[in-house]
């Protein structure tokens, strides 16, 4: 089906640490490449359902994490700044809450700035683009709240249902 | 997981087939132009209708559909109608209307490209409809690469001017291929005619068209519109462009500084052409006045006063925005023309009933003056949907307790009037308010229009929504008639959770 293809695109912003950078790789299923920083974006015609993994590897937390004064003052990391399917990007709900690094110790971040060696997968488990980009697009939380409002207010009266609403004529 | 529910007879998710696109023997047509949700309205939305014609004259045929009254009257009857929404509000996605959805996009798109169209456009009323045209625009794109998309309307800028950075994303996606700003009547058939750098076609100038061309365009085609699947069977017309006003909050006079309007002649002659083809006599009226131009107003509805008389039983009814003036000797003359020409239901601006906050945005008609037009409507038997702005920029408490009072005196007209309190007063780009934003003291609190705040008399988005939900309820429980939306009432809801 048409719909189920589209061009996933990935941009990436590196830091540096002791001028090393995180080993970034994207394995789409079917291929792996490297993104690197001097080329951050990894751009990919993919087939949904998928799953896109994101690999970050080489950093060493002793020498790539500077801490003075119980700070971080320095700090190797690589973050997800935009993902965008078919040329739309996806908006901030995905980054700050969907995205989840499982590092090679096994523990989880839910967060697009990676500080750890670890994997990240994007399941991208709908099988057209459409609903596949409004599912990464909702924000649950708020999707909830909104739903849970609403019905406090049916349950008062507050809330009408749209069909018995007088329109503008 | 999918859950199924039943409303009344239809089970849900089902696949939603649309009408409007029903292509049984295969025809072709070389233009589609569709309207695409959400636009709350009972009656047909004119710009398809409006454009056939001009497409046919460059020489072109043309399929005229408005989907958006069937997705609505689907999304309405619809048990988890307010999911819809936050699709169409904020491009989310309910996981149990994910079927339901994806079923609207994929049979609208592909029963709109059955027809085989080379050129495809999307009818952007209001912002609210951008979601649903990127979307229509991806999937038609997605099953024929190859065919030009084209989007038009107000809607497709969150106000009437500046940039459209929703156009600019779609066309760098490669969705979009034109847009066409301002009135497409002159730009769509010079871009058929392949001037594609003609006023107005990806570009942020357009030209208004003139007196002259206004009164040369062809009438509205409706014929291919399905008149039985609209609550109000109705027909739109308009008679003007532009207002005769130039209110403080107003965007729409920003692109339409000219005021041009068709003869009370040439109106009433598409009026009765138009029933004759379609047998309604109901007219709406889609200008922002009816009675601007008040020579032509009246030549309007003594043309109409005399058909009402001569034809009885095929007597005409119109409805449409109307301006309340100072009233004067002429005032009960021109009320009983109002009623004999068949006005039935009048939308007036009143905006506040405070008589100082009017007069200070650009209205100058005294309290007394609204008194005598609801008294001549309550004795003709005339509606009026009066229209409120709540929350002007120093609009305080007791002045929402001065209009509180007002409708608790003003009872005696409920059953003439109803109520549309609206969302809030929303600043917008190319206003009088925005370019004086900062001697009014007011403080952006978000991208938002009706993100503002006035420390000055503690003017916040979520007091204001509270006021407007108090004047709902209050005007409700005093038995005056409200109007109101579902896309309004969400965004009211949005407001005072302090989600703007």
């Amino acid at each position: 089906m048409k719909f189920s293809t589209c061009k996933l695109e990935l941009e990436f912003e590196f830091g540096s640490c002791r001028d090393d950078y995180f080993r970034l790789q994207i394995d789409n299923g079917s291929s792996v490449k490297d993104v690197d920083y001097f080329n951050p974006y990894y751009s990919s015609m993919i087939e949904l359902p998928t799953k896109i993994k994101i690999i970050t590897s080489g950093k060493n937390n002793r020498l790539h994490t500077i801490v003075k004064d119980g700070e971080i003052i320095e700090d190797m990391y690589v973050k997800i700044n935009k993902l965008k399917l078919d040329g739309i990007a996806v908006g901030n709900a995905f980054y700050y809450k969907k995205v989840k690094l499982v590092t090679i110790e096994n523990k989880e971040h839910i967060t697009n700035y990676f500080g750890f060696n670890g994997i990240c997968t994007i399941d991208l488990n709908h099988n057209n683009m459409f609903t596949q980009f409004l599912s990464l697009n909702t924000d649950e939380e708020y999707l909830e709240s909104q739903r849970m409002h609403i019905h406090a207010k049916a349950e008062t009266g507050g809330w009408r249902a749209p069909a018995t609403l007088p329109m503008l004529e | 997981m999918i859950t199924t529910v039943t409303c009344g007879s239809i089970r849900f998710p089902n696949t939603m087939k649309f009408k409007c696109f029903e292509n049984p023997n295969n025809i072709t047509y070389d233009v589609v132009i569709t309207t695409v949700p959400y636009t709350e309205s009972g009656l047909p939305l004119m710009a398809p209708a409006v454009l056939k014609p001009i497409v046919e004259r460059a020489g072109f045929s043309c399929l005229a559909a408005d989907a958006n009254n069937e997705i609505v009257n689907y999304i309405n009857n619809h048990p988890r109608s307010a999911d819809f929404m936050t699709f169409i509000y904020d491009e989310f996605l309910a996981e149990e209307i994910t079927d339901d959805l994806y079923a609207i996009f994929y049979n609208m798109a592909t029963q709109l490209m059955s027809f085989k169209p080379k050129f495809v456009g999307i009818s952007l009323i209001t912002y609210v409809n951008q979601i649903s045209a990127k979307w229509l625009a991806w999937f038609v794109k997605k099953i024929d690469p190859n065919v030009t998309v084209l989007l038009g309307g107000p809607g497709c800028l969150p106000t009437f001017t500046g940039p459209s950075e929703f156009v600019d994303t779609l066309m760098d996606a490669g969705f979009v291929d034109y847009h066409i700003r301002g009135d497409a009547e002159h730009s769509l058939y010079e871009f058929l005619k392949g001037r594609r750098d003609y006023s107005g076609i990806n570009s942020l100038e357009w030209r208004e068209f003139t007196l002259e061309e206004m009164r040369k365009f062809p009438m509205p085609d409706y014929s291919q519109y399905n008149m039985d699947l609209y609550r109000i069977p109705a027909l739109p017309i308009i008679g003007s462009r532009g207002c005769v006003r130039k209110c403080k909050f107003c965007d729409y006079i920003a692109n339409w500084p000219s005021f041009t309007w068709r003869t009370g002649d040439d109106i009433f002659e598409e009026m009765v052409t138009q029933y004759k083809l379609y047998g309604i006599r109901f007219f709406k009226f889609q200008d922002s006045l009816t009675n601007g131009n008040q020579k032509e107003f009246e030549q309007l509805i003594i043309r109409l006063a005399e058909w009402n008389t001569a034809n009885p039983d095929e007597s005409f009814t119109w409805s449409g925005y109307y301006i309340f003036r100072e009233h004067n000797a002429a005032t009960e003359k021109t009320w009983e023309l109002v009623k004999a020409s068949g006005g039935h239901k009048l939308i007036v601006g009143i905006e506040n009933l405070n008589q100082r906050i009017r007069y200070a945005l650009g209205k100058k008609f005294s309290n007394e003056s609204i008194d005598v037009h609801l008294e001549y409507g309550k004795k003709l038997g005339i509606q009026f949907h009066l229209l409120q702005i709540v929350g002007w920029v120093d609009e305080t408490e007791d002045e929402i307790e001065f209009i509180k009072n007002w409708l608790r005196t003003h009872t005696k007209y409920k059953d003439n009037i109803t109520f549309q309190w609206g969302g809030t007063l929303g600043i917008f780009p190319n206003t009088w308010l925005e370019q004086n934003w900062e001697r009014l003291g007011l403080i952006r609190t978000s991208d938002h229009p009706q993100g503002w705040e006035n420390p000055a008399v503690d003017s916040t988005p979520e007091k204001r929504a509270r006021w407007a939900k108090e004047l709902n309820d209050l005007s409700r429980e005093l038995g005056y008639n409200v109007g109101d939306a579902l896309n309004n009432h969400f965004l009211l809801e949005k407001m005072i959770n302090n989600e703007v």
